[in-house]
């Protein structure tokens, strides 16, 4: 196959007023597959390339290379009217989350009919039927009603559709696609990249994917490139990536998610107790009134022991938050009864409930307030929750979350994703609680990021005997926290098991046996044996 | 020299460890970027000569101010009066100098009054939400309804003309875009993940509301602040042209303008300096304002 893309020497450099910031070092890469993965976590200047490569560098940052050249483009030495003409032509590119990339203020037919008619003088009807075309390569049904939409109408697979196609509106050669599926659920996932699959045999297209997710692309290219602190550490055939012997690609591979064959503990807590610390009676929650009525939370009913671990599994829009959000008193019950280890949770709450019951957010870069350092944050908990001798309390805190010492005089911009989780877990750990509602608490951050956060939450649950809450949308993660989990779908709790059932014989109910096996599909364990793989329709 | 300063103090402070420390070096890194804009710069540096030169009046006007001397009335600008001398025979040069004070302490009067209310007025308007918000921003939107320089000369006809009765007249017009501009950010802050987690955490309303929401409108409210002391100066001027600011004799820059203003045709000096400092005081608080944004601006 032909080198579509070359690069050799190929460094990316920041400046600002503090000074220079090498995000990519001589980095040589061809691309000679069809598709081809760029893995790495954040910071390792993955999108620094792919921005290169179609040339969106921030206007503080220069690139220098020996050679990078794509076809007979020499992407070093091109005017503005090239990089036009290179990009959609040449080079298309979706990005991350549909939501923020396509034109709130324009429907979704102009804008696939924007994307071509830059490249390809059409008239009016022509450019409508080819709108419709587009749209119907995507797999968009109803492709004359959806042109009409606008962004905000549609959902986010077929925001992501619609990106697509209008990424691939002009037929350029390479599609660079960054992050492409991190923004939407499993399900999606999977429609998505089997999608772009597809579009790769129909069309002479390549792929170079952005990801962090190295279970993920590692099935579905086959070429990888790994990227650390700016350098490509790893650069062969998918298939070899588990064979791969640098301890950093192991790093990944080990945090790559995967549904445990094993649970990490039966429960300890297996002994029978009398008062369940959370216990939750029909609890209901009603949104809006009249037509829009909707039952957010219909008739949930379970109960959590004391040191147990529960995962509330679900799509978004299952109720799963909301059931949550009621137990931390951010919302008020329309019907039903909470009760905490025996005592009724109400409206009002004394400070000993308050204290007994924390929570640890979803997104560490909106949990902490952007102007208080890691010891006010800490500081201002402690004064809510009463808590006496604030100096010894905080330290405490920040050890068992292992915030690291010299962190505490810092501001969250400061300081990494995982840290501010840590923070965010030290400020609920502060005023010694017993229940730890956990709302997606990784969800947010690096795969290697994430594993570790969660050993470290399973090793607190057991040290200090927490009772956890937990509430995901990812079947991986939950065996590595909890001892239970309940299904929930559209406000209804469809399935309850414990995790080692789940493990060993899966969950019954269809809507979690297809979850389950969405999960399974991208595991990297997946890839040890390959002569499982059956073609694509199932691998993707 | 300052940076310097700065820097070596923050570093300081950070070994040992503190919450002062982590602001001053904020404050340091701010600084840094605010250095980089060299208009803004230079238009500091304009705001801080002006403040000087009204401070060390005595020492460097070559005149008194309110003497008079009619024999040496309306001479044009030259090496003996610098900027030549009005219609009483007073230097124009050394009333500058003096009246410089003056619009200055306007400015920055209007500041330190309208900042706390705009603030407190707009934070609680977004915290609190409801029926607060409802009454707190009618009001606001009742002394919004008005062209700023109409509702500051009717304050001040019904107030009675005076230096002190102008500041508080620009103050009540100055506060309402302030304290819609720090409800706003309240509302965006009241719906954020660290609120819950305060609340959880049992912090009081009192507290949310001054600990936790006020420090995230403060940025904004200080650079809308310092954006309308240009506005504030000319409208000082404004009402000194009509009479309504500061009274004669003293040498407020718009009185001067306005009393010059008859002389306009044959004495063309007497508007033109105290003309040219409003205009460069007014365009040096813009820059500054704007050299602010870039730094505070918390989106960015």
């Amino acid at each position: 196959m032909t080198q579509l893309l070359e690069a050799k020497n190929l460094s990316v450099i920041y400046r600002d007023g503090a000074g220079e910031h090498i995000a990519v070092k001589d980095a040589n890469f061809k691309l000679d597959g069809q598709k081809t993965a760029l893995i790495g976590e954040s910071g390792s200047g993955k999108t620094s390339i792919g921005r290169t490569l179609v040339g969106l560098l921030p206007g503080s940052a220069r690139f220098s290379a020996d050679t990078l050249r794509l076809g007979y483009f020499d992407l070093t030495n091109l005017s503005a009217a090239g990089w036009r003409e290179l990009r959609g032509r040449r080079i298309g590119m979706i990005m991350q989350d549909p939501r923020y990339s396509l034109n709130p203020g324009m429907t979704v037919g102009r804008q696939i009919a924007e994307a071509r008619a830059v490249h390809f003088p059409l008239d009016r009807k022509e450019l409508r039927e080819f709108v419709i075309k587009a749209l119907e390569n995507v797999r968009i049904r109803e492709p004359e009603r959806v042109a009409k939409l606008y962004p905000h109408q549609i959902s986010g697979g077929m925001g992501q559709r619609a990106m697509i196609a209008m990424a691939l509106a002009a037929e350029p050669e390479l599609l660079i696609a960054d992050e492409p599926t991190s923004a939407i659920d499993a399900e999606l996932r999977r429609e998505i990249l089997n999608l772009l699959d597809t579009l790769v045999e129909e069309r002479d297209l390549r792929i170079l994917m952005i990801s962090h997710d190295l279970g993920l692309v590692a099935q579905f290219c086959d070429r990888a490139l790994v990227m650390k602190d700016g350098e490509i550490i790893e650069d062969c055939a998918s298939e070899d990536l588990t064979s791969s012997t640098h301890p950093h690609v192991r790093k990944l591979i080990e945090a790559a998610p995967s549904i445990p064959t094993e649970t990490v503990e039966a429960a300890d807590s297996a002994q029978p107790v009398e008062i369940p610390m959370i216990q939750v009676s029909d609890l209901s929650v009603v949104f809006g009134k009249g037509h829009k009525r909707v039952n957010a939370v219909d008739g949930v009913s379970f109960s959590v022991p004391e040191g147990g671990a529960l995962a509330l599994i679900g799509e978004s829009g299952s109720g799963k938050s909301t059931v949550l959000m009621c137990l931390a008193g951010l919302q008020a019950p329309t019907s039903g009864r909470l009760d905490l280890s025996g005592a009724e949770l109400g409206a009002r709450r004394s400070y000993e409930q308050r204290r007994q019951i924390q929570m640890v957010f979803q997104d560490p870069f909106g949990s902490l307030h952007p102007r208080h350092t890691v010891d006010v944050a800490l500081r201002q908990a402690a004064i809510g929750l009463g808590v006496e001798n604030f100096e010894a309390s905080i330290t405490r805190a920040m050890d068992m979350a292992r915030v690291p010492a010299h962190l505490r005089f810092r501001f969250p911009h400061e300081i990494s994703g995982g840290q501010r989780q840590r923070v965010a877990l030290a400020r609920a750990l502060i005023g010694s609680p017993r229940v730890l509602l956990l709302d997606e608490p990784t969800s947010a951050l690096d795969l290697t990021t994430q594993f570790e956060l969660l050993e470290q939450l399973a090793e607190l649950r057991r040290e200090a005997g927490l009772t956890y809450l937990l509430v995901t949308h990812d079947l991986t993660v939950a065996p590595i926290l909890c001892d239970q989990i309940a299904i929930m779908q559209q406000g209804k709790i469809v399935e309850e098991m414990t995790c080692d059932e789940l493990v060993k014989t899966g969950p019954r109910h269809p809507y979690a046996a297809k979850l389950f096996e969405l999960a399974r599909e991208t595991e990297l364990g997946r890839l040890h044996k390959p002569t499982n793989h059956t073609p694509k329709s199932v691998v993707l | 020299m300052m940076t310097v300063n700065i820097n070596t103090h923050a570093q300081m402070l950070e070994a040992q460890g503190s919450n002062i420390g982590a602001h001053l070096r904020v404050l340091q890194s701010s600084w840094r970027d605010f250095a980089h804009n060299r208009l803004a710069l230079v238009s500091l540096a304009f705001l801080v000569a002006v403040l000087l030169i009204s401070l060390l009046a005595p020492l460097i006007a070559p005149f008194n101010p309110d003497a008079q001397d009619l024999s040496r009335a309306l001479k044009a600008p030259g090496a003996e009066f610098l900027m030549g001398t009005d219609q009483f025979g007073r230097d124009v040069f050394s009333r500058l100098v003096y009246g410089g004070k003056i619009t200055l302490l306007i400015a920055v009067m209007v500041g330190v009054l309208i900042a706390p209310v705009g603030l407190i007025v707009g934070a609680a308007s977004g915290f609190f939400g409801g029926l607060t918000d409802t009454i707190l921003m009618r009001v606001t939107d009742v002394f919004m309804s008005f062209p700023g320089l109409v509702l500051a000369i009717a304050f001040v006809t019904a107030l009675g003309p005076g230096l002190e009765n102008a500041i508080l007249a620009i103050a009540l017009t100055a506060w309402p875009p302030i304290a819609r501009l720090a409800r706003a950010e309240a509302a965006l802050a009241r719906r954020a993940d660290y609120m819950s987690a305060g609340f959880l955490s049992g912090v009081s309303a009192m507290r949310l509301l001054v600990v936790f929401v006020m420090p995230v409108c403060l940025p904004s409210v200080l650079l809308r602040v310092t954006l309308n002391m240009s506005i504030v100066v000319i409208t000082a001027a404004g009402l000194g042209f009509l009479g309504l600011g500061a009274q004669p004799p003293s040498p407020e820059w718009g009185a001067m303008l306005a009393t010059g203003r008859d002389y306009m045709l044959t004495a063309w000096w007497l508007p033109t300096f105290p003309g040219l400092f409003i205009a460069l005081l007014g365009v040096a608080f813009s820059l500054v304002g704007d050299g602010l944004r870039d730094v505070l601006d918390p989106r960015s």
